[in-house]
């Protein structure tokens, strides 16, 4: 999670910690895109997962602003957990991406209430699923406990 | 018109201030459950004239691919879920307020009869109608999974404890993974132009 000054109320920190999230899953899909050439199918879902963290992404920034507070800037680069050379590493990414965001948005759904908790209960869904395409296995309590 | 066995276990309780050992109510309540059961098969396979309000075990109709699998599942949870709440609420008092026992005893009695009458009639229903072909059997699987998902979503929703919540959205999650899974598997079983 993304530590923020102490000054700011607990709804912008778990706010800013989505967007942190979300600035990280759209890196790591730019460059899984890049990888997966010669397979149409995982392009598309590339592209789809690409959009959706995109979206996700300029959804939290609104609500980061919306609170009053300064979005936090994406990292200029991320250290990728594991290497990305061809479309098996590039599909074992994808699938580390949106685990991360189960997870990410599983804590969110703990810590928020209201319209945020809607948002983070939808999230973790989309995350949940999309990880499916990426050929991860469904699992009892996605965000929460390990498969 | 509750036949003898299920008289028996509810005067026989009343008049009791320690719990009955659970084997024996349970095989009681079974017994009831069972008779009552029984007496709604008339042997000719036409349903019961006058079926008792719910100790029903019905008359199973012609199967139809499109039923939600056990039409009464989600009343009879709820059921029991409000059951165990006021048993526990009953018991946390009797623990503070000993004096009560004589008073509140039978009547926590008479919530664990229900649990084990909402328990056994569970156990003795028919079982849920299952489609012929197998794609249709999972495409009903499938819709029982997505209505879950959603249940478990709006519960996440509005939950007080934000752990609590954490738990009903991952198994919103889980379930809505499942619908995707059973979509695969109905695309890749024969016949599978049956209706989604």
């Amino acid at each position: 999670m993304t530590r923020m000054p102490a000054t700011e109320t607990p709804d912008v920190t778990v706010l800013q910690a989505m967007l942190a999230g979300e600035h990280a899953a759209v890196y790591a899909y730019g460059v899984l895109g890049g990888r997966l050439q010669t397979a149409p199918a995982m392009q598309l879902l590339a592209r789809e997962g690409y959009l959706q963290h995109r979206n996700r992404r300029d959804d939290v920034i609104a609500m980061v602003r919306t609170a009053g507070a300064e979005p936090v800037a994406a990292e200029v680069g991320y250290g990728l957990p594991v290497p990305v050379d061809d479309a098996v590493q590039a599909r074992t990414l994808a699938r580390h991406v949106e685990d991360r965001c189960s997870v990410l948005y599983a804590d969110v759904v703990a810590a928020a209430t209201g319209n945020m908790r809607e948002y983070a209960i939808a999230a973790l869904i989309d995350a949940a699923t999309r990880a499916l395409g990426w050929g991860a296995e469904a699992t009892a309590l996605p965000g929460v406990l390990r498969p | 018109m509750l036949p003898g066995p299920a008289a028996e276990i509810c005067s026989g309780s009343v008049d009791r201030v320690d719990a009955p050992p659970v084997t024996r109510r349970k095989l009681l309540v079974a017994a009831s459950v069972g008779l009552i059961a029984a007496a709604g098969c008339t042997g000719d396979g036409s349903p019961s004239p006058a079926p008792t309000p719910g100790l029903t075990s019905g008359v199973s109709p012609e199967i139809d691919p499109g039923t939600e699998l056990d039409p009464d599942a989600a009343l009879l949870s709820a059921a029991r879920r409000d059951e165990a709440r006021v048993l526990h609420l009953i018991e946390a008092v009797l623990l503070r307020h000993r004096d009560l026992r004589p008073q509140l005893s039978p009547l926590a009695e008479h919530h664990r009869i229900h649990l084990d009458v909402l328990d056994t009639e569970v156990g003795v229903r028919r079982p849920p109608a299952v489609p012929r072909t197998a794609v249709a059997a999972v495409r009903g699987l499938q819709r029982a999974e997505r209505r879950t998902s959603q249940l478990r979503g709006g519960e996440a929703g509005t939950a007080q404890s934000g752990e609590l919540a954490r738990y009903l959205a991952s198994m919103s999650a889980s379930s809505a993974q499942h619908v995707v899974v059973l979509d695969a598997l109905a695309r890749a079983l024969p016949g599978r132009d049956a209706r989604r």
